[in-house]
């Protein structure tokens, strides 16, 4: 247990240096909320990995890949996908954050659709769906804290010690602000993805080599896709990798990296230097998975395989070092969505209806994020069986904001009511579906429910564009904003175009 | 005009790529197969090749753009 502690201990103290050594600057909010947007595309790479990839990629993804094999692999194409999506919004989505000063998801939607209710109503919904991932990212280090401490620990006594050491963690959130978040996501990054996959490839070997594992030992339905036969139904995977990727730039926290960047470039080179970083990590880690999935220790329990494979093959040292690593990808995930839900709580939510100076934005920030620390803390503590559920649920929620948001950066002529009734209607279907079928569907072929309420959403939100046409002042509005993004140079709109705030 | 080329190839391996991972006839012929190629499954040759092309795809996307001077 001191040898694995120890380990940890290391990485934290390394941590706590490098935050004590980034200044402290309030001097505007554009600063605390999107670090100037001044980073460049290795910070954003490493921001956006260490934001995506949770520490629960190890356990829930990885004991997937052990428990139902091949079928895991959907979170790969999807996390591939996406950068794509990152790819083509990166021209878009930045020059109207630079030109317009947007800090925040919602704020793009009120730029685009010209309502201030579209930021209340967007940021309600990215806040409550992020808390159950908050809460499960502490349970996952209570969880994480029990195996490391060799079971030593209670499981109590570790969800408690792991909301502690997070919550400890915040006090430099909270302090710095996004600054604080993108540059601790480069070392906990390197950590979390770099040593990851060194550890990784290398169990991968030692599995392979030394256990003589390898594809044709696994059980045949291990390496099946699910069919028109399956119990899943036809369009389950398809139905995965099409909510995964839209899905992952609804949140909050991983769409305001597209603000912190100090320029396009940055911003399409930052997706070509996470690309394969994510290609190499991700394959890794779910052959990892699979070919775990054939001993009989992880059989049993398939979310501890990468610690039980990390104790067996290198002892307490790779125990320790595997703690670390998981560690480093809970923290990412949790430092970013407590900061962007801060953000949005005092820009969007009170910001939204009552004029703030920089000061008092900051302190509405630190504020709504000491809160959201002290609220996921004490909800990891309680006993809350259907949390899970609700995480899935929140999934089916969130990506209903995909239409009104993709939509509204590639075609003009969507509209503020479509928007709106679009992604309350469309969460509205998502939340009746899952509460009466339970995430199973039995005439969708396999859709989960909130692709079934995409497919509402998009109606919705096409049809009352072409029925609620835009005024001539709107129009000319939208294509003025279309206009700036299709200059070469958007640079030159630096003082902006007015819209109602 | 090479630049409009480059631009069609982008866009055209973007959308070959949303097919290949979405098509649901295309998974299922290979997740009926149990054949096994230099010891890997078809399964897994899908999911890594589709992987390896949205890679390729995006990293050849940037190195197009950088070069032609677009990206400011």
């Amino acid at each position: 247990m001191l040898i694995t502690f120890a380990i940890m201990l290391v990485f934290f103290a390394g941590l706590i240096v490098i935050l004590q050594r980034i200044k402290v600057d309030d001097k505007s909010f554009t600063n605390y909320a999107v670090g100037d947007r001044s980073f460049g595309a290795r910070y954003q790479a490493m921001s956006f990995l260490n934001t995506w990839y949770p520490g629960a990629m190890f356990t829930a993804f990885g004991g997937m890949a052990a428990a139902s094999g091949i079928i895991s692999f959907y979170v790969l194409t999807y996390s591939l996908l996406t950068v794509i999506l990152m790819y083509l919004m990166a021209k878009p989505v930045w020059t109207w954050g630079k030109v317009f000063d947007l800090k925040t998801q919602p704020d793009l939607f009120a730029l685009r659709y010209n309502s201030t209710h579209i930021r209340t109503i967007t940021a309600i919904i990215g806040i409550i769906s992020g808390i159950p991932w908050l809460v499960l990212g502490m349970q996952a280090l209570g969880e994480m804290f029990r195996y490391i401490s060799l079971g030593n620990m209670t499981f109590t006594q570790a969800v408690v010690f792991g909301v502690i050491v997070i919550a400890i963690r915040q006090i430099w959130t909270v302090r710095i602000g996004m600054k604080g978040v993108v540059i601790s996501d480069f070392y906990q990054g390197i950590v979390a993805y770099i040593l990851g996959t060194a550890m990784l490839i290398g169990l991968i070997v030692w599995l392979v080599v030394v256990k003589d594992i390898s594809f044709a030992t696994l059980e045949p339905a291990k390496l099946s896709i699910p069919g028109p036969d399956s119990k899943e139904g036809s369009l389950y995977l398809f139905s995965l990798v099409l909510t995964g990727a839209l899905g992952g730039w609804c949140w909050p926290y991983i769409f305001v990296r597209l603000f912190t960047s100090n320029g396009v470039k940055s911003l399409k080179k930052s997706a070509a230097l996470a690309v394969p970083l994510s290609l190499i990590f991700c394959a890794s880690l779910l052959i990892f998975g699979m070919l775990s999935g054939a001993l009989a220790s992880v059989n049993q329990n398939p979310n501890d395989v990468w610690f039980i494979v990390s104790q067996e093959a290198g002892g307490l040292v790779l125990l320790g070092l595997a703690g670390v690593v998981l560690l480093a990808a809970t923290m990412g995930h949790i430092d970013g969505n407590i900061q962007a839900t801060g953000s949005q709580i005092a820009n969007d939510l009170i910001g939204n209806y009552f004029k703030l100076n920089t000061k008092q934005l900051i302190i509405f920030s630190k504020f709504g994020m000491l809160l959201l620390t002290i609220l996921a803390s004490w909800l990891s503590c309680l006993e809350l069986p259907s949390l899970f559920t609700l995480g899935v649920l929140a999934y089916q929620g969130i990506i209903q904001l995909a239409i009104p948001q993709f939509l509204g950066i590639f075609w003009k002529r969507g509209n503020k009511y479509g928007a709106i009734a679009s992604m309350s209607i469309g969460f509205i279907v998502a939340v009746i579906l899952e509460l009466v079928y339970h995430g199973n569907l039995p005439w969708a072929y396999g859709l989960t429910s909130g692709a079934v309420a995409l497919v509402v959403n998009v109606f919705v939100y096409v049809a009352l564009a072409f029925l609620i046409p835009q005024s001539n002042k709107e129009k000319q509005r939208v294509n003025e904003l279309f206009a700036m993004v299709a200059e070469k140079k958007p640079s030159q709109y630096a003082d902006g175009l007015l819209y109602e705030k | 005009m090479p630049n409009i080329s480059h631009h069609h190839i982008v866009r055209a391996w973007f959308l070959i790529n949303l097919f290949v991972c979405l098509y649901p006839p295309l998974y299922w012929t290979v997740g009926k197969s149990q054949a096994f190629v230099l010891g890997l499954p078809a399964s897994f040759i899908y999911f890594m090749s589709i992987s390896i092309s949205v890679t390729l795809s995006i990293l050849y996307a940037y190195w197009e753009e950088s070069n032609s001077e677009e990206l400011q």
